[in-house]
């Protein structure tokens, strides 16, 4: 496990206070690590630093698609980079899933892998009702617009070959990433799948977390995309 | 129910100006309707009864309202203009911002601006802080 082939890119911002745990994680593993600081105005990038990762930082805060995208722009500069994970930042994931999610890469059976937490009972821990039922709204909304029979619109561990990555190219900085990155996989008609993962909302990451009014910030960004 | 020519004219206009905007614009021609608008007003400053005339050629009873109506089709004209405007520089900050974060990492892997194995945690210099 681990080598130059697999590159987990990690955005954060103002994630002090949990980014070392979340990162020893990945390096215990063996991962070659990225983490975009997205102009935190804490110590964040000097955290992740001392854990001997890669650490970009944005000089202004452009948002979370924006800087998954400079990740993925940075472990592409390498020929070697065969496999691109998104993971975040603020400890909802699980470092030992990412296996999950590079297996069927790795037997070319899809050219992206889609964490999901519907997938099975038990994938999501301590999740709100109101959260749960809007998750399950966006999700509908996403299979009658894309077309994609997917069960987790919105969640942020995934894995990208690297030639499907480079053919998504993130625009939109904000939040609509998520949208968009779907979007692209069925107009580009890629190979997805979607596999089962754990989110963990810890009272940190829950009161750092989104409101749930951003979907209506997300569903602008998206009609407003193609105004160029 | 009958229309009037106006009714006809504005939803058409409305239209013209969508497939304008997502389809045909550029900066150049953004310009020229910009300036045709300008003078159209300059126009009507000069001649008021005009846009009165005008008004009532279509169906529209005063002049005035003429003026309303086109202003409106002005102003969506120009927001349009604005919004694409400000896209274009956040794109240019994107690029910007991702240029210098890519080429001055805080940390680098072991081989200076370029990604490598970064699983070293021994004699990698730099702001490596324990």
């Amino acid at each position: 496990m681990g080598s130059t082939e697999t590159w987990v890119v990690v955005p954060a911002y103002n994630e002090g206070p949990v980014i070392k745990a979340v990162l020893y994680q990945l390096v215990e593993l063996g991962y070659n690590v990225v983490v975009v600081d997205d102009g935190s105005s804490d110590d964040t990038a000097l955290q992740a630093a001392s854990t001997g990762v890669v650490v970009l930082q944005h000089a202004c805060n452009l948002g979370q698609g924006a800087a998954i995208q400079t990740g993925i722009a940075y472990a592409l500069r390498s020929p070697d980079t065969r496999y691109i994970v998104t993971f975040d930042s603020d400890g909802q994931h699980s470092a030992q899933e990412i296996e999950r999610l590079i297996e069927p890469l790795r037997a070319g059976q899809a050219d992206v892998i889609l964490g999901s937490r519907f997938r099975h009972p038990g994938g999501v821990v301590n999740i709100t009702p109101q959260k749960r039922l809007l998750l399950k709204l966006a999700t509908l909304f996403t299979r009658l617009t894309t077309g994609l029979q997917v069960t987790d619109t919105h969640n942020g561990l995934r894995a990208f070959s690297a030639a499907a990555a480079a053919r998504i190219t993130i625009q939109q900085n904000r939040m609509a990433h998520a949208s968009e990155i779907l979007a692209k996989i069925a107009e580009q008609k890629l190979r997805y799948a979607e596999v089962p993962i754990t989110v963990t909302y810890t009272a940190y990451s829950v009161a750092k977390g989104q409101a749930m009014v951003n979907s209506i910030n997300i569903v602008w960004d998206m009609m407003t995309g193609k105004l160029r | 129910m009958t229309f009037l020519p106006s009714q006809i004219i504005l939803i058409l206009a409305i239209l013209l100006f969508i497939l304008y905007v997502f389809r045909v614009r550029t900066l150049l021609m953004d310009r020229m309707i910009y300036m045709f608008l300008v003078s159209g007003g300059i126009i009507c400053i000069l001649f008021p009864d005009l846009s009165t005339a005008i008004a009532n050629m279509v169906g529209i009873g005063r002049g005035a309202d003429l003026i309303f109506y086109l202003f409106v089709i002005f102003s969506l004209f120009n927001h349009v203009g604005l919004v694409s405007h400000v896209k274009r520089l956040e794109r240019q900050l994107t690029d910007l911002t991702r240029a210098i974060a890519v080429g001055q990492p805080l940390r680098a892997g072991p081989e200076a601006g370029g990604p490598s194995d970064s699983r070293s945690h021994h004699g990698s210099a730099g702001a490596r802080r324990g």
